[in-house]
């Protein structure tokens, strides 16, 4: 059987249908709960997924996380708190939109966009990954070394306002991924003689403590007020969508372009996709005077953007095992533990798999479309579900789950710790995405030095002597000096002026 | 909110790590000819360093804006103080103690004294936690098979 046949029996099996519809809802439920956000839907499906088969383990990954992107935008619509951060960016503008009687413009709006951003990201996804990936097989060590260099200084430079906490929360990561005998020469590095510490600090136990037991203690101390709807009871909210899509083609283009773009850029993911989008939106409006004051324009375009954005977060993460955003970095986790690694070669020797992820993406949005309706129509029963009460639960989730992935009670301590530092980073403003790029692709980074330089007998001109290493090379380089002539040429400014 | 520090005192701690990191990376063995174990943690240590005078030089402009160490109004909140505590000391007493209590006395405390904490009811949150250990339970020993730990209860394992 040729491996798209194969791929669609892999994905059109009950059980694989089953846990894609069950992802679905339970992705729903976790966006439109604010606190509970898509990276942290994520981190909690990894212990479940750890006990499937891989198709429909990265099948509920990708469905939970495009539905949480959406059913955020319904609380940011009907109470201006966004359900995820990927909603902040036009919370405001949906809630004003609610305000002036257009819940259901503004709610159908942020699901029909969602969709199609989402169907034009999975479309690039599906063109892109295998083109890049038959590119990525004559990559050495060389080019990897730089991708993932450039990859870690996105990271620095898009997910984060202050550079100095950017590259100390990446540097931090970098040295979480030091720890254990994992290292070219086996040599053990900051074990402290802890056995368990030997392979490393587990990735999964780490993960859930910064996206999940973070976000209990920050849900434990806020003194928020209890949740209040705008609105509880829709008319149609399909009414007048096929409007505004003849109304915004270009937005609607222009953010899942650049959606998918922002996501497939290290570090950076549907938050600051729809916010670049959003302020693209206004800067190529007729009508930039709106924005603010309940105009759905911006909330089509960025709407759109954030969808697309994970999709694209997953060509890096396919194509060369380096995460476009936080989600992909827990995924590529699953990928390893699924002994799917990611890189180019797994696009000849297992087209299959690739092609099922491909069809699931698609099914995930057009799946989005019903649920979504399901969701936004029943939306004033889920709130009823008391927070104080689903907080424990997840707590006792997340313990259970750190535990499960080595059976070892050392990893309930490394998912505290790592909560409690999430916690006290993100009130600090250092941002957290980075440290995970840092510890995911610490291991890689180091790989491919140590080999490039044995390689080249340790002469460092060879890091820039094939043709696209060299590129990339010169492009990190560049990307580096930016801060650099800015300040320069502030102070100059300033000089003068 | 939590409790949030002036970037002179993130940058001292952050180049506390660094220090930490390049003095343990010290002992690292070297391989004469190839860049050793040794290398990466050095870099990172100095990365840190480096940061840390980057972060007490741009906090030190505006040292007088911002308070050294502000700590938070659930400080004084004993309920939101008290919520932080059983998360900590739950997690913690959980992880050291588990394996010789068993799963069916800490999940169970773990979560009512939480459910407690954050203002539910205890005439709730008992039967709740009790639920809820008996529902992961069976999903994840009974249904996925992860051996969590019996404790007490070894002999009546099933």
């Amino acid at each position: 059987m040729d491996p798209v046949h194969t791929a669609f029996a892999l994905v059109f099996d009950p059980y694989v249908l089953v846990v894609i519809l069950a992802s679905a809802f339970y992705g729903l439920f976790i966006g439109a709960i604010p606190g509970l956000t898509a990276t942290m839907a994520t981190a909690l499906l990894v212990p479940v997924t750890f006990f499937m088969p891989p198709i429909p383990a990265v099948a509920a990954i990708v469905t939970a996380t495009a539905m949480a992107i959406f059913s955020g935008d319904i609380p940011g619509a009907l109470m201006r708190i966004p359900g995820t951060p990927a909603s902040a960016a036009y919370a405001d503008e949906a809630y004003a939109m609610t305000k002036k009687g257009q819940a259901e413009l503004v709610l159908g709006a942020g699901l029909v966009f969602s969709v199609i951003g989402g169907l034009i990201g999975t479309t690039i996804l599906v063109f892109a990954a295998p083109s890049l990936a038959e590119v990525a097989l004559k990559f050495s060590s060389f080019e990897y070394f730089w991708l993932v260099v450039l990859g870690l200084t996105c990271a620095i430079f898009i997910a984060s306002d202050n550079l100095a906490k950017g590259f100390a929360s990446l540097t931090l990561g970098l040295l979480v991924a030091t720890v254990g005998m994992e290292n070219p020469a086996a040599y053990p590095r900051y074990t402290f003689d802890r056995p368990e510490l030997a392979g490393g600090i587990t990735l999964i136990p780490m993960l859930v403590g910064l996206f999940a037991v973070s976000e209990i203690l920050r849900f434990a101390v806020s003194t928020a007020p209890t949740l209040k709807l705008e609105q509880d009871r829709f008319g149609s909210i399909f009414r007048g969508q096929w409007k505004l899509l003849k109304q915004y083609p270009m937005a609607t283009v222009r953010g899942s372009l650049l959606g998918t773009a922002v996501g497939a850029l290290p570090g950076a993911g549907a938050d600051i996709a729809a916010w670049i989008s959003y302020a693209v939106s206004k800067k190529f409006s007729k009508t930039p005077e709106k924005f603010g004051t309940g105009h759905v324009e911006g909330i089509v375009e960025s709407g759109a953007a954030n969808n697309s954005a994970l999709s694209g977060a997953w060509i890096p993460a396919l194509v060369f095992g380096i995460p476009g955003d936080s989600i992909t970095a827990i995924a590529i986790g699953v990928l390893y533990l699924k002994n799917m690694n990611p890189g180019p070669t797994i696009f000849m020797e297992n087209p299959q798999n690739i092609y099922a992820v491909f069809i699931v993406f698609f099914i995930a949005q057009l799946l989005m479309l019903p649920l979504g309706w399901i969701a936004i129509k029943t939306y004033k029963q889920v709130l009823k579900v008391p927070r104080n009460v689903l907080m424990p639960l997840i707590l006792l989730f997340c313990t259970v789950g750190a535990f499960a992935i080595n059976n070892s009670v050392f990893d309930i301590g490394v998912m505290l710790a790592f909560g409690v530092l999430g916690w006290l980073l993100e009130a600090n403003r250092f941002p957290v995405a980075p440290v995970i790029l840092g510890a995911v692709l610490g291991h890689m980074l180091e790989e491919n030095f140590i080999t490039s330089m044995i390689k080249a007998d340790g002469n460092v001109w060879s890091f820039f002597e094939r043709p696209i290493a060299g590129t990339l090379g010169v492009v990190t380089l560049l990307v580096w000096m930016v801060p650099i002539v800015l300040r320069l040429s502030r102070k100059g400014r300033v000089a003068h002026g | 909110m939590t409790v949030r520090v002036n970037d002179v005192v993130s940058g001292v701690l952050v180049g506390a790590l660094g220090i930490a990191a390049l003095t343990i990376a010290q002992s690292f063995p070297e391989i004469p000819g190839e860049p050793g174990p040794a290398l990466f943690p050095r870099l990172a240590g100095a990365g840190l360093l480096v940061v840390a005078v980057a972060l007490v030089l741009g906090g030190w402009g505006g040292r007088n804006a911002a308070p050294w160490v502000e700590w938070p109004e659930w400080f004084s909140h004993p309920r939101c103080f008290a919520a932080v505590v059983v998360i900590v000391a739950g997690l913690a007493i959980t992880a050291l103690y588990v394996e010789t209590l068993g799963f069916f006395i800490c999940a169970p405390l773990l979560v009512g004294a939480l459910l407690v904490a954050l203002s539910v009811r205890v005439a709730v949150a008992i039967p709740v936690a009790l639920i809820a250990t008996a529902v992961v339970h069976a999903i994840f020993y009974s249904g996925l098979r992860v051996a969590l730990p019996w404790g007490l209860f070894e002999r009546f394992a099933w």
